[in-house]
């Protein structure tokens, strides 16, 4: 395995270490992995061979051995050309060996080059697993930061290696492991089917990415979208609460009884914010109906009976809905506000996407997508 | 052995809302495919944990039903109907898991008590909807008079076809809550349904293969009814009670 001890091991690339020594002391803080920052003169094919985790400054500007060269082609540009040189190398090196790569950099806006500031989507263009933001970015204090580059370096660690892709149980049962989909839960086969339906990379794509791609997809496909996994605005949808409420007794933890078989605590669980099981919550929802199987009024009593403190919402359905970047906004919306969006890269398994219609009017992103019903 | 009712699969049920909402996707309003969602979790979770000594609602909800999208004069052929109507669903069927052998996995549930698929065709008046037309899709019961599958169109306050008057039944195929949605879009799609639902893609693949085995089914417990029946045909069609295992496909 890539580890020093029982450690994943993180190589850090950036053309000034010495300004990364407070975010190695935090990464250490943490005690769960293993980093090291080198420049790019010093990284070693014995660094790079051992890491589970590479991490690539966008911004290489400090490198006076490439601006020395003469040739283009051995003058990595960026931090995307220089991953593109490591990924080879290290592939050339330990073939076999899970690795993922990421972008560290403080200026998302210019890598996006027009593509939606988001880091799933631009990592997804680039053949990179992951772009970590490293000043402000959504949710990103140094500390939350630091964990997620441990828990990535931790989900690859995860990986079996090799890959077991030649029958599909081995496979199968794998991925189930890696997402710990346990297999004493009532609505383990109805959640399986939510994966499958996913179409996860499990057999030739798997093998040939060492597992990377499964937890590409994990990272790309699934974890962004409401998928087999929910966030807190599509379980606030489902449940008809606002979404305040939710937040609310989420962080009081008011909701952990109900909700903690249902919660995912697979790999990669807290790496975009808490997700659970769809088939968990129905199989929730089911059991606090249980005499009247989706009535809404039924289920409102029993939820407001569990947990008072959660507003519940007189109406049909609500929609979580999108801003121009697509990310969800802090509301959800009722039928007559929304209109169905439907953006370049949304999986066509995930479920629908939703934009206000009011938006439309300002939002030249959303309204190039939003898809009128006919006839509507 | 049960005596009475009708066994179905849960997979073919299962699928069959999900391979609607892609079929029929078109057509169907996108604000409220949840419905469909929400109806296939509830049988998942039906199948899953309901004890199999009680009956259970499966249903999508009146309150919340599945619409399809407008039909602006689309339901007579080339748009000649002067009507511009959609379609709401809800259903409900009242069932119970069966279980199988200890340490066997449930396929199977059993069909027997209120199994009625309404549709309602609305058109819009100053910003309402307002109702022109309603039916249910019925399943009979071991004691119900009339066919054992029927429509029924006493959904109104007052004639023609008030609540109160139960009668006609008319007769009507083995539809699933989901072949009525498919028969109900092609009835308010003229032209536009027939072309979709005969093309061959993946979707009315799926979809075919469900139904295909299920009406072959029907049809040859119907043609037998008929064969082997001593007095009046239609008589025979209407009193016949279909056999419990009628729809399973594997020995149970």
């Amino acid at each position: 395995m890539t580890t020093t001890g029982d450690l994943p091991f993180v190589l850090h690339v950036d053309d000034q270490p010495d300004d990364l020594r407070s975010w190695q002391d935090e990464v250490g803080r943490l005690g769960s992995i293993d980093l090291e920052v080198s420049h790019p003169d010093d990284v070693t094919a014995e660094n790079l061979s051992r890491a589970t985790l590479v991490l690539v400054d966008f911004k290489i500007e400090q490198w006076v051995k490439r601006e020395n060269m003469d040739s283009l082609a051995l003058k990595p540009e960026n931090g995307f050309a220089l991953l593109s040189v490591l990924q080879e190398a290290a592939l050339e090196q330990t073939p076999g060996q899970p690795r993922a790569f990421a972008l560290y950099t403080a200026v998302i806006q210019e890598i996006a080059r027009g593509l939606p500031h988001q880091p799933h989507i631009i990592s997804r263009a680039h053949n990179l697993e992951w772009i970590f933001e490293k000043n402000g970015g959504r949710e990103n204090n140094v500390t939350q930061r630091a964990g997620r580059v441990a828990e990535l370096a931790t989900a690859v660690s995860a990986l079996p290696s090799p890959w077991p892709g030649d029958t599909p149980e081995k496979a199968e049962d794998a991925l189930s492991k890696w997402l710990c989909l346990g297999e004493d839960v009532s609505w383990h086969d109805a959640a399986w089917r939510g994966v499958r339906l996913c179409r996860p990379p499990l057999h030739e794509f798997a093998g040939h990415t060492q597992g990377v791609g499964v937890l590409r997809w994990a990272l790309h496909r699934v974890l962004p979208y409401p998928t087999f996994l929910l966030d807190e605005a599509h379980l606030a949808a489902r449940l008809r609460v606002s979404l305040q409420s939710l937040r609310s007794c989420l962080a009081s933890g008011s909701l952990e009884t109900l909700f903690s078989e249902a919660e995912y605590r697979g790999q990669l669980s807290g790496f975009l914010g808490r997700r659970w099981w769809k088939s968990g919550i129905e199989a929730e929802i089911f059991e606090l109906t249980a005499d009247a199987p989706g009535d809404l009024s039924v289920l409102h009593q029993a939820l407001g009976h569990r947990v008072p403190t959660l507003e519940t919402v007189d109406e049909p359905r609500l929609f979580p809905v999108m801003d121009g970047q697509f990310y969800l906004k802090d509301q959800l919306a009722t039928q007559v506000e929304v209109v169905e969006i439907v953006p370049d890269d949304w999986p066509p398994f995930a479920d629908e996407a939703w934009a206000l219609r009011s938006d439309l009017e300002d939002s030249l992103e959303l309204r190039a997508i939003a898809i009128e019903d006919e006839e509507a | 052995m049960e005596s009475r009712g009708l066994i179905l699969p849960f997979a073919a049920l299962r699928d069959e809302c999900e391979i609607l909402k892609a079929y029929a996707r078109d057509v169907l309003d996108k604000q409220t495919l949840s419905a469909l969602d929400e109806a296939k979790s509830t049988l998942e979770n039906i199948q899953a944990t309901s004890p199999s000594n009680k009956i259970v609602r499966w249903s999508i909800a009146e309150e919340r039903p599945l619409c399809t999208i407008w039909s602006d004069g689309e339901s007579k052929p080339k748009r000649g109907s002067r009507h511009r109507v959609r379609a709401k669903f809800s259903f409900v069927w009242e069932i119970r898991p069966i279980d199988e052998k200890k340490g066997k996995r449930r396929k199977h549930f059993l069909l027997d008590g209120l199994a009625s698929t309404r549709i309602t065709l609305v058109e819009e008046v100053e910003g309402a909807d307002q109702c022109l037309a309603q039916w249910s899709i019925d399943v009979g019961d071991h004691q119900s008079p009339g066919t054992h599958f029927h429509f029924q169109l006493n959904g109104f306050d007052q004639p023609p076809f008030p609540r109160s008057l139960d009668i006609p039944r008319l007769p009507a195929l083995m539809m699933s809550p989901f072949l009525a949605i498919d028969f109900t879009i092609g009835e308010l799609f003229q032209d536009r349904w027939r072309e979709h639902a005969v093309a061959e893609t993946k979707e009315t693949n799926r979809w075919r293969a469900l139904h295909q085995d299920r009406l072959q089914r029907f049809f040859k417990w119907q043609e037998k009814c008929v064969m082997q029946c001593t007095g009046s045909p239609w008589m025979a069609l209407k009193l016949a009670k279909p056999p419990i295992d009628l729809f399973v496909v594997e020995a149970h």
